[in-house]
């Protein structure tokens, strides 16, 4: 009897606690068990030959592999085509999709927990679900779109269906969940939010707001300028807009006197980090060696394993497209067809504004607008917590949008809507379509004319022999500054009044200096009648990029790899003399003057190996924070410094300056010169503490820089790589640094009989760790090589890199 | 016998039930065959330990143990055979605690008494 208990009670203690999550560990039972665990992740690694039945199969689709297990889909017509591309990319990407849209519709704390709760409010109260639910009403008037994302969707739903818990990719087994379906909407998710990480609500317009309150419009207006004077816009100086302006908003006569209250966006909201964009350009015939263009592009965003990008041919009687795809969208986001290529940047418009909004009273049932009170309505958001009762959140809205910082009448504080672009309708899908089956130049701005956000300078080149640039997105038509500040929202005069004419969007086609490119920085010069934004990322890519495209004559596919794997540091060689001079050798220490030598030698690029480029970093980063040093609000929280921009014109122009006088020292008045020494001294010691000693190894900008790419959970180390050193700095064409960098490299030589291209991405096909093309791209990436791109032109083109094939019908 | 016996349908059974399925097998054979309640347990024990430790090892092989080798990194570094081993040893306790409650309980519930010589016979 006593036996009998016993045993069944330790069998089933032992099967209580293997079955619960132990801290962050999982389950152990279920995952070492071999049949459902993490060891059988390692069976699917590699199915090259396989014959497929899936009963949404219209046709015999056919997937070739390549060597780097890049698939090759050739489909009879559209529905199968996008139906296979969701199949294979859920394949080898399903737990990416996953937490990308959980991650998008404030979902996370519902698998990680408590700690994404500020991330999941910050999505809810933004409205993101609700911005994908109207972009995917919007997109379903467009019958073949819609068929085409129902599709893809089916294709999803179809791998997710067959599979057994033990074919779970791992990191569910790690979190202990199940894949959820997927839906178009899910689709129209990942757009918005494509629009979060790249035209995100946090655009400063509190922030600025106090600086405006602390100091006037006037010291406004100098230290955050709406043009750089170093600029070398995306649409070259002397452009003519052949175009004639629509009417614009007269600008209120007291837009500058709102308060901020005290208000300022919320910690919790993600900052984008300055300078970090992407880059794109395009060479004319006349440039290149073979006299058509080549084309060249690299997004930077953030670097992580597995990839945000998902390499894809998708080819069909009417189109044969290839490039990257986002995985969780149909089509090709940056790619070639047989005819033209086109890639993408981003464009720093301001197309999110906050609006002080006036509540009745406590209920917020009702705000004051254009004289009277308006009704808003609510949205529920219920929160689910791993471990934890739901959180529920109400958000109301305006006709603004949905007020993002909630404040109650006792905080003193207006409340805060967003109106943002991301809840403009639009139909993205439709643009990259068309572009995939775009023959020539009028296909292409054909296309763009559907693409509403996040706005993009979408470089183009064709066979036909032109090349262009559009910057390109729906673009609200707004007085001068409109934005730059928190906005009334109790006055129509305030609102978004129209939007500015596709076709007058900033565009030039075949300059005559034979080429075009972006870099995030302005888009246009002072004479482009409308107002897009005051700040855009330092123009010290674009300077460096086209000085090399201006200088580029016989130019082959290498010679564009090369300008992307360019490290010269443009600042370096406009601004270091300017400093070393002013630095007093008699007040060295050794170490200072060891740094100061090798300043001296530095030759401004940004190599690995390079010390210089180690402290020059430093030192830039530092200065500013003494410059603006006044920049704090009454309670000692930093306030929205200008941009770096301004420091360095400044010290070329201004050096006696008053805002070079630090604020502590009363009985003193410090100059350029002075600042200058001080932040050299403290770069010198913040290096030491951090690194050592100084010496030209352990100073090296590799060692410095950080090298790592993390798997998107990155608690899981050992998923992401920490060895990826190779040069580079966000304000030079490579621009690797730490986290983020170039994502997808793409060169694409333009021919009469197709294109021969090259690409590569930090990552690897597969999302499987366990997978030798999980991260086989990362070493080929660091040292800055391309793959050529397998491109086949039939199903049944015979290629030496095909090692596999499967064949896909109906059951 | 019951041992072969154990891993074969043991095998079948986790193929298409959870984890826990491990107990299932050694808990249903003891009960019905079992002979004494070591006997039982270590039947269990080595039946689990050896079915798990087997199949793991094989999908590592099989895999060039990529997997492994980050998985094992998570867990403190351990190493791929303090990975195996973990993995056998808990299958092993689940099916040798489920395999001696099996005929525990079935004695219990009906008890039943060998000669030695059945006892012998049912060794072998």
């Amino acid at each position: 009897m006593v036996k009998a208990v016993l045993s069944v009670a330790v069998t089933g203690g032992l099967l209580w606690l293997l079955s619960t999550p132990l801290g962050p560990a999982p389950a152990l039972g279920s995952f070492l068990s071999p049949f459902t665990g993490f060891w059988s992740n390692e069976r699917r690694v590699d199915m090259l030959n396989e014959e497929i039945h899936l009963p949404g199969a219209q046709e015999e689709i056919t997937i070739r592999f390549d060597d780097n297990r890049v698939p090759h889909i050739f489909a009879a017509n559209d529905h199968d085509l996008y139906y296979a591309q969701g199949y294979v990319t859920a394949r080898d990407r399903l737990f990416q999709m996953e937490l990308t849209i959980r991650s998008a519709a404030g979902r996370l704390s519902e698998i990680v927990g408590e700690k994404a709760l500020p991330l999941d409010l910050y999505k809810r109260r933004t409205g993101s679900v609700k911005a994908a639910e109207e972009a995917w009403k919007f997109t379903q008037q467009d019958e073949k779109m819609r068929g085409i994302l129902e599709a893809y969707s089916d294709g999803v739903n179809a791998y997710i269906s067959q599979l057994r818990k033990a074919d779970y990719p791992v990191e569910y087994k790690l979190l202990g969940f199940q894949p959820e379906a997927w839906s178009p909407e899910k689709s129209m998710l990942l757009m918005v939010e494509m629009t979060h990480t790249l035209a995100s609500p946090r655009s400063g317009d509190a922030s600025l707001t106090s600086v405006l309150e602390k100091f006037g419009l006037e010291v406004v207006r100098d230290l955050y300028p709406d043009f750089v004077e170093r600029e070398s816009p995306v649409i070259p100086k002397g452009t003519a807009w052949d175009f004639r302006r629509v009417a614009i908003p007269r600008a209120p006569r007291d837009y500058d006197e709102i308060k901020a209250g005290g208000a300022s966006e919320p910690d919790s909201w993600p900052l984008r980090p300055e300078g970090i964009g992407s880059n794109n350009w395009a060479v004319s015939g006349k440039k290149s060696a073979t006299g058509f263009p080549i084309l060249a592009g690299d997004p930077h965003l953030g670097l992580t394993l597995p990839s945000i990008w998902y390499q894809v041919q998708l080819s069909s009687p009417e189109s044969n497209a290839c490039g990257a795809s986002l995985p969780g969208a149909p089509c090709v986001i940056i790619g070639f067809n047989r005819d033209v290529a086109w890639s993408e940047t981003n464009v720093a418009s301001d197309v999110a504004d906050l609006y002080a909004i006036r509540f009745r009273d406590k209920s917020r049932k009702e705000y004051f607008f254009d004289k009277q009170w308006v009704k808003t309505t609510f949205r529920y958001e219920e929160i689910k917590i791993k471990g934890k009762p739901a959180v529920i959140d109400t958000v109301a809205y305006t006709h603004h949008g949905p007020v993002a910082m909630p404040r109650f009448p006792e905080d003193k504080q207006p409340s805060l809507a967003l109106r943002w672009i991301a809840h403009e309708p639009g139909n993205p899908i439709r643009t990259f379509y068309m572009l995939n089956r775009a023959k020539n130049y009028d296909d292409y701005v054909r296309a763009l004319s559907h693409y509403v956000s996040p706005a993009q300078n979408f470089v183009f080149a064709s066979n036909e022999g032109d090349i262009a640039i559009w910057v390109n997105g729906k673009f609200p038509l707004k007085w001068k500054e409109q934005g730059k500040f928190l906005l009334d929202g109790t006055r129509p005069e305030y609102d978004w009044q129209g939007w500015i004419p596709h076709e007058q969007n900033p565009h030039v086609k075949n300059p005559a200096s034979g080429y075009v490119s972006s870099a995030n920085q302005s888009s246009t010069d002072k004479t482009y009648p409308y107002y897009l934004n005051w700040r855009f990322a330092p123009p010290n890519r674009a300077i460096r990029i086209n000085e090399r495209l201006a200088a580029m004559e016989q130019a082959t596919p290498d010679s564009l790899r090369l300008l992307q794997n360019d490290v010269y540091n443009v600042l370096g060689r406009d601004l270091l003399p300017d400093l070393l001079k002013e630095l007093d050798m008699s007040a060295l220490s050794a170490t200072q003057y060891s740094a100061y030598s090798a300043l001296q030698q530095w030759n401004y690029q940004n190599t690995i190996g390079s010390v210089g480029a180690t402290i020059f970093e430093e030192w830039t980063d530092l200065l500013p924070y003494f410059v603006w040093d006044e920049f704090r609000t009454t309670d000692g929280k930093p306030l929205q410094a200008p941009q770096d921009d301004r420091v360095w014109e400044l010290i070329w122009k201004k050096k006696e300056s008053k805002w070079f006088d630090l604020e502590k020292t009363t009985d003193k008045t410090e100059t350029a010169r002075d600042i200058i020494q001080l932040s050299f001294k403290a770069a010198v010691d913040s290096l030491q503490k951090h690194h050592g000693a100084f010496s030209p190894k352990t100073w090296a900008w590799g060692e410095v820089k950080g090298s790592t790419i993390a798997h998107l959970l990155p608690p899981l180390k050992s998923f992401g790589r920490d060895d990826v050193r190779a040069g580079g700095s966000s304000e030079v064409p490579n621009a690797f640094r730490g986290k983020w960098g170039p994502s997808w490299r793409m060169v694409v030589a333009l021919g009469k009989d197709g294109p021969t291209a090259y690409g590569v991405y930090p990552g690897g096909q597969s999302g499987n760790p366990g997978s030798p093309f999980y991260d086989n791209m990362v070493n080929t990436w660091r040292d800055g090589r391309l793959n050529e791109l397998v491109y086949l032109k039939s199903g049944a083109e015979p290629n030496p890199r095909i090692v596999g094939t499967w064949k896909i019908t109906k059951p | 016998m019951s041992f072969l016996l154990m891993i074969l349908l043991s095998a079948m059974v986790q193929y298409f039930l959870p984890w826990w399925s491990v107990a299932l097998v050694p808990f249903g054979i003891s009960a019905w065959k079992g002979t004494s309640g070591k006997g039982a347990f270590f039947n269990g024990f080595f039946s689990a330990g050896l079915l798990w430790l087997g199949l793991a090892w094989y999908e590592h092989q099989r895999s060039g143990g990529i997997l492994t080798e980050r998985i094992s990194t998570l867990f403190q570094g351990a190493g791929t055979p303090a990975l195996l081993a973990a993995t056998a040893l808990i299958g092993a306790l689940v099916g040798g605690f489920a395999s001696m409650s099996g005929y525990f309980l079935r004695q219990l519930i009906s008890p039943q008494t060998l000669s030695e010589a059945e006892k012998a016979k049912a060794y072998w």
